[in-house]
């Protein structure tokens, strides 16, 4: 089983199974696109300690077969150690998203986009910026424009 | 720190997918960059209680600056609540009058991308029906209850939508009078120009309908009109009057069919040895208030029909006793306290795979028998 050596950000070198590694799409790509190589394959969007969760994730679902399925993408539902790998701070959970994003791990991406959609499920629009902490941007008239252009939408 | 907000709005518009019609609701009044992230999936799929808030949902498209309707592509109005009344009449309208023209009008022009409409359409005019054909060139999936009093032109104004999926409730009972304008030679030939239909299903269908539609007598040899190369499901609910020389050249026509419901109909067994020899491919059959066809037709039918998943014949006169393989325990005895008096209504793939077992293992016993013979000779 051949190895392949990832660069991180802040350069910090990871040396993994090219079969892990794989999942990624675009490391994937590059390793076809390059062929043999020793060289460290830079990942300037990623840092150690992101991609050192990405690998980690990586290397739990080496084996697991590509689905394509969309119907079985939809669901919220998480494997429990899925469940217990996202047990993170916010701010790791968004820097894996954008790293899954970037790296083209889908199946990794729709797991931390899962995570946040069950953190927004069932709260009011103020509960939801309390927990992200976001400003409400919009004009009271502008809010309540939205309210009742999209009343139909409301308790159904 | 990377906060929720600096996700680029690909991301979020990932996240928000995930989440329910009502949370997607509180989604859109976070902020800015949420709104602009729910709006599409916020519109995409609307599903109306009834016509009343239908109508009040297009107003809101027509006023609104966010051009919402662009973001349609599924409408449904109106659970299909058809209450018979003590008087024997029908009333379909649930505290709500029917869509006007100008607000089906205005659903067309505000709804380009529209895929799949649901609606009722009483009183809806041809020139409502040329703006749907008209402005929403992706429409798929059409749906019309309630077609009582139309024009005998309306089809004609959709031909040029890429339909797959047509289902028309023209909605006669028992007693009623015909409407006029589906049994015209027009609509019948009109139904005939939507060469990509998957999926036609016509309820509460006229028998001067049925003849038109599904034959014509030329030359004293009965042809059918009609076909669709890419039919696989076709749906008759409440065909009183259809016999056996109607159906029958129709479905040697169709040999892609694999789902087929002809509910009430009076035809016999020879239009299901029809299906054996023109549609073997069948999957789905229902055969429901179909009181002239026999269990021996049904049983050469499910030899006949190696992909048949299920058959359905609800109030057909058929009986437990019909097929008494599916009551032998495993001794082959029948059970003689069951009551095999009682209708039978379904069979499933399990009970098929048994009677198609059983006749399989008939045939390869007496092979077999033969073989005995020869061993004991030898």
């Amino acid at each position: 089983m051949s190895n392949v050596r990832l660069l991180s950000s802040d350069n910090e070198e990871f040396v993994v199974q090219k079969e892990v590694a794989e999942r990624s799409v675009l490391i994937k790509n590059m390793l076809e696109d390059v062929g043999e190589t020793d060289s460290a394959i830079p990942l300037p969007n990623v840092t150690a300690k992101v991609l050192k969760k990405v690998i980690e994730w990586c290397d739990h679902h080496s084996s697991d077969p590509v689905t394509t399925d969309e119907t079985e993408r939809r669901t919220t539902d998480i494997d429990e150690w899925d469940q217990k790998f996202m047990e993170v701070d916010q701010e790791t959970l968004f820097d894996i998203i954008l790293a899954a994003n970037y790296l083209d791990i889908k199946p990794l991406l729709d797991v931390g986009c899962k995570t946040v959609a069950n953190m927004i499920k069932g709260k009011t629009a103020e509960e939801i910026r309390k927990i992200f902490n976001i400003v409400n941007d919009f004009t009271p008239e502008e809010e309540a424009q939205i309210r009742k252009e999209n009343e139909w939408a409301e308790d159904r | 720190m990377v906060n929720i907000t600096q996700i680029p709005a690909e991301i979020l518009s990932l996240i928000v997918q995930h989440v329910c019609q009502e949370d997607l609701y509180n989604c859109a009044l976070v902020n800015r960059l949420f709104f602009q992230a729910t709006t599409p999936l916020l519109w995409r799929d609307l599903q109306m209680p009834n016509d009343g808030v239908l109508v009040k949902v297009i107003t809101t498209m027509v006023e609104s600056r966010y051009a919402l309707g662009q973001h349609v592509r599924y409408v449904s109005s109106g659970t299909i609540a058809v209450n018979e009344n003590e008087e024997g009449t029908v009333d379909t309208n649930i505290g709500h009058r029917p869509i006007t023209n100008i607000k089906f009008q205005q659903l067309a022009r505000q709804c380009p991308h529209l895929q799949s409409l649901r609606l009722g359409g009483s009183k809806l005019s041809h020139r409502s029906f040329t703006f749907l054909g008209r402005r929403c060139s992706q429409l798929t999936k059409l749906e019309l209850n309630d077609l009582r009093s139309l024009s005998s032109d309306v089809l004609s104004a959709l031909t040029a939508l890429p339909l797959e999926d047509l289902d028309l409730d023209v909605h006669i009972l028992a007693g009623d009078a015909s409407p006029q304008w589906i049994t015209t030679q027009q609509a019948v030939m009109d139904l005939t120009r939507f060469p990509r239909l998957n999926r036609l299903a016509i309820h509460g269908t006229p028998a001067l309908f049925l003849h038109r539609f599904l034959t014509t007598n030329s030359n004293n040899r009965i042809r059918t009109t009609v076909s669709f190369p890419l039919l696989s499901m076709f749906v008759l609910i409440n065909c009183s009057q259809l016999k056996d020389d109607a159906i029958i050249p129709f479905l040697c026509s169709q040999p892609g069919l694999k789902r087929l419901i002809l509910n009430g109909g009076e035809f016999t067994d020879m239009t299901l040895d029809a299906i054996i020899a023109c549609v073997p491919g069948i999957s789905h059959l229902s055969l429901d208030h179909t009181r002239t066809i026999t269990s021996q037709g049904v049983r050469r039918l499910i030899k006949g029909c190696p992909s048949l998943m299920v058959v359905r014949f609800y109030n057909s006169g058929i009986k437990r006793i019909d097929f008494p393989e599916l009551l032998a325990d495993n001794d082959g005895d029948v059970d003689r306290n069951v009551m095999t008096d009682m209708e039978l209504s379904f069979l499933g793939k399990d009970e098929i795979n048994l009677i198609q077992h059983r006749t399989h293992q008939e045939d390869q016993g007496s092979k077999n028998g033969n073989n005995n013979n020869d061993d004991k000779k030898q």
